[in-house]
């Protein structure tokens, strides 16, 4: 009788054994929620890591940025702009771009990203100083910009342009007066540069969607 | 009825070792073998190789003295009468567990050793666990079953009998394991000879290997085992190397009977674009992929790759699992200086093999967690690099279709093969300036068409990431790598090479993270 009844537990022992293998679910990774949600190009927000996006919303500052591609069309992180506010301040179509087979200022990708409607918004601008400097995250893998990369893809580690204007310039360039503030993003560095110079440019807007 | 303390001693520790053996194994098993991930939840997590390995000489040592026991015990230790408990079916059941026992410790050293090819010997090796892991219930559960609790104070609790005698066998045979497990230790590493060769003996980079030095040079081979596809997840790898005191040239060579180019081609079906994949999506490539070859170098010379191998779907608490489940890499040292990182090359037959160059790798302390981040990979990071050399083809990746990134200026380079795709044939890497980006409205394709995956936008690496050249050409079943590296690069994330630093080589067949391995590092002495 006692054999019996400790055969029992053994096998119940068992086959619990197999069923809760087959029943404990295999950890899985879940996404994290962070500061950064990505807008698709309609402007609606997607999940961490669904893709592609268009903007970046920053739910810290309320402030909506411009993503870039690499898809040769107005969002290609690789063309450069010269600083240009299109009322006369700054010098216009000096950096390179291929649309309109012009060469390009900070006001023309301004205009295009107001006609397009990108990610449904139209009030975009050149970011202050102050706000761009907020995208800087000076933990970033060994090589890559001071910005989180998995949200601002294709960003490069080079200066991009501020809305800061009339800024004194330094040193070699002081014979050109002013220009604009740009922050780079190989460190972080805050430089003013003359309006002639070449720089990347990342839009933002404060509309709230 | 009471036993001897030796008895107790040995049984005991044979409970231990089979237990705790059992379930580091399984999970090293689970590495390569998608049966037992089924059984995940029961197995530990972590850094195993070592105590598998100590538990294994432990083994080795309990077997050596077991047989003294077996021949002398009868003389001073007394052995116990129990005829009573071991009836035919116990006495089968148990010669069935020596068995296995004896068929682990002796392909289980040689696997450790090294020195025979491991397919036939890590099957045996598995097949003999598995056969033990039922052999538990067979013998403890029946004599459970027969004696009930009360057989625990039988097993646990010596007799009196004898007692000096039988203290002095268990201290020798500590001894005994601490002397062998010493001796063991200071010989883990093989060893691998760099030969000096003279400044002026130019060897080109070019896969052929044929400068007349390297004919001259017997290779250090490496049975390496455990990887996907292969013959069973097994190849053999050869290695020679030379140093000019500025630059040393490694060859290789290892067997790969598929000369795998063809890598996540994008195939146009009637709903559109979609990745070749068998596993791309949970990062374990293991069909459309690029054979790969990777090499680590460490100041550090334990096993698994330096105390690198992490196993498990979710090894450390506060970081997130891998979706894979079957561990990661990353080193344990808190200090952050360049000594505790681990140098790692990765060769790529269709990225990197165009540009001469292998991919410059490290693995640090596991990496802070990023939220955009799908794969979180711990330790596994890239050096410095000054621009991407190569991109995917695509806008983004997912599972059930995609947007290809560009096409080819002229599309002669495409292939519609029907349902007769001949992904080998497919051109492996698209130079960007020879496409244009990709617009839903122009795409005419045929259904059947396939697109390489791989865009170069430059045709180098910059930065830290370019320090090792490499090019290899796959020859009747044969790879044949051949690269340089400075000796010394200056850059935070490489090991210099010189006396001593650890080795380690692994294969990758047309697979994305399942590559082949070996215990024992090789040791880099110069000659
Ligand atoms: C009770 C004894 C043992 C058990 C139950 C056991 C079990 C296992 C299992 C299940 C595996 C995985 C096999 C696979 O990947 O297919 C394994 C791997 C291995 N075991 Fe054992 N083993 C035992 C003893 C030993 C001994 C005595 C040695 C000798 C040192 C040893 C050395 C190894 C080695 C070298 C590997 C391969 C490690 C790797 O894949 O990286 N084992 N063992
Ligand atoms: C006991 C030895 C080893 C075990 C158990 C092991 C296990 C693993 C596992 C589980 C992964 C997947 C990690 C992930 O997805 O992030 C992995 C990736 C990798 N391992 Fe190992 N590994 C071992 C030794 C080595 C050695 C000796 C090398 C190189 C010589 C190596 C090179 C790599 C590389 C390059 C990858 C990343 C592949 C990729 O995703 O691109 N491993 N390994």
């Amino acid at each position: 009788m006692a054999m019996i009844f400790r055969m029992i537990i053994l096998l119940m022992l068992i086959v619990s054994i197999i069923m809760t293998a087959f029943n404990v679910n295999q950890t899985k990774p879940t996404a994290t929620i962070g500061q950064w949600v990505k807008l698709n190009t309609t402007g609606v927000p997607i999940a961490n890591w669904s893709g592609p996006w268009s903007c970046i919303l920053d739910k810290n500052t309320g402030l909506i940025w411009e993503n870039k591609d690499d898809n040769e069309g107005i969002h290609d992180a690789n063309w450069t702009y010269s600083w240009s506010d299109g009322q006369g301040l700054g010098i216009e179509n000096r950096g390179d771009c291929n649309f309109d087979n012009i060469r390009c200022d900070s006001q023309d990708l301004i205009r295009l990203a107001r006609q397009e409607k990108t990610c449904g918004l139209s009030q975009w601008r050149l970011p202050t100083a102050e706000e761009l400097i907020t995208l800087i995250n000076n933990t970033p893998p060994a090589g890559d910009p001071v910005i989180d990369t998995d949200f601002f893809s294709n960003t490069k580690r080079g200066a991009y342009w501020t809305a800061d204007s009339r800024q004194p310039l330094k040193g070699f360039y002081r014979f050109l007066g002013q220009g604009a503030t740009t922050i780079s993003f190989i460190k972080g560095k805050k430089t003013a540069t003359p309006y002639r110079n070449a720089a990347y440019v990342r839009l933002v807007t404060s509309e709230r969607k | 009825m009471r036993l001897n303390l030796s008895w107790v001693f040995m049984h005991t520790l044979l409970i231990l070792i089979v237990i705790i053996n059992l379930l580091t194994g399984l999970r090293i098993a689970a590495v390569h073998r998608p049966e037992v991930m089924l059984w995940s939840a029961f197995l530990p997590q972590g850094s195993l190789h070592s105590l598998h390995f100590s538990l294994g000489v432990t083994l080795l040592t309990l077997s050596l003295g077991y047989s003294f026991y077996r021949l002398y015990a009868h003389r001073f230790l007394q052995s116990p009468k129990r005829d009573k408990t071991q009836t035919r079916y116990h006495k089968f059941i148990i010669l069935l567990g020596y068995t296995c026992l004896c068929i682990l410790l002796l392909s289980g050293s040689l696997l450790y050793l090294g020195i025979l090819p491991t397919d036939l010997l890590l099957n045996s090796h598995y097949v003999a666990a598995l056969v033990l892991l039922v052999y538990i219930p067979l013998h403890a559960g029946s004599y459970f079953v027969q004696y009930g609790i009360k057989l625990f104070s039988t097993i646990f609790i010596a007799s009196n009998q004898a007692r000096k005698a039988n203290v002095n066998f268990i201290l020798c045979s500590i001894i005994l394991g601490i002397g062998l497990f010493i001796f063991l230790s200071k010989t883990a590493p093989q060893t691998l000879i760099a030969h000096k060769i003279d400044i002026s003996q130019y060897i080109k980079i070019d896969g052929h290997a044929n400068e007349k030095i390297w004919a001259s040079i017997k290779p250090q081979v490496v049975h390496t085992f455990g990887g996907a596809n292969f013959n069973n997840g097994s190849t053999d790898i050869r290695v020679k190397v030379v140093q000019n005191e500025i630059e040393a040239f490694f060859h290789i060579s290892w067997d790969d009977t598929s000369h795998s180019l063809s890598h996540l081609p994008l195939h146009k079906t009637k709903t559109g674009w979609q990745v070749l994949e068998n596993g791309f999506y949970h990062f374990d490539e293991k069909t459309y992929y690029e054979d790969k070859f990777a090499i680590i170098i460490s100041n550090n010379c334990d096993f698994a790759a330096a105390n690198t191998a992490h196993l498990g779907p979710k090894p450390l608490a506060d970081k997130p699992a891998n979706w894979h489940g079957k561990g990661y890499h990353y080193t344990t040292d808190k200090s952050t200086t360049d000594q505790s990182i681990v140098d790692l090359w990765q060769w790529k037959a269709v990225r990197t093999n165009n540009m001469i160059l292998m991919d410059d790798n490290y693995i640090g302390g596991p990496a802070q967690v990023r939220a955009g981040k799908r794969r979180y990979t711990a330790g596994y990071q890239t050096d410095a690099k000054q621009s991407g050399a190569y991109v995917m083809n695509w806008q983004w990746y997912k599972p059930n279709g995609i947007v290809p990134k560009r096409i080819p200026l002229d599309t002669s380079v495409l292939q519609t093969t029907g349902n007769n795709l001949q992904y080998d044939k497919l051109f492996p890497v698209l130079p960007w300036d020879d496409t244009k980006p990709y617009r839903a409205e122009h795409d005419t394709f045929a259904i059947g068409s396939t697109l390489p995956s791989v865009l170069y936008r430059s045709n180098r690496f910059e930065g830290d990431r370019a320090d090792v050249r490499a090019f290899a050409r796959w020859n009747d079943g044969q790879w044949s790598l051949e690269l340089s590296r400075k000796l010394v690069t200056g850059s935070q994330y490489d090991i210099s090479l010189k006396e001593n630093v650890c080795l380690w080589f692994a294969a990758f067949d047309h697979s994305q993270t399942a590559h082949t391995r070996h215990v024992r590092p090789l040791q880099l002495k110069f000659r």
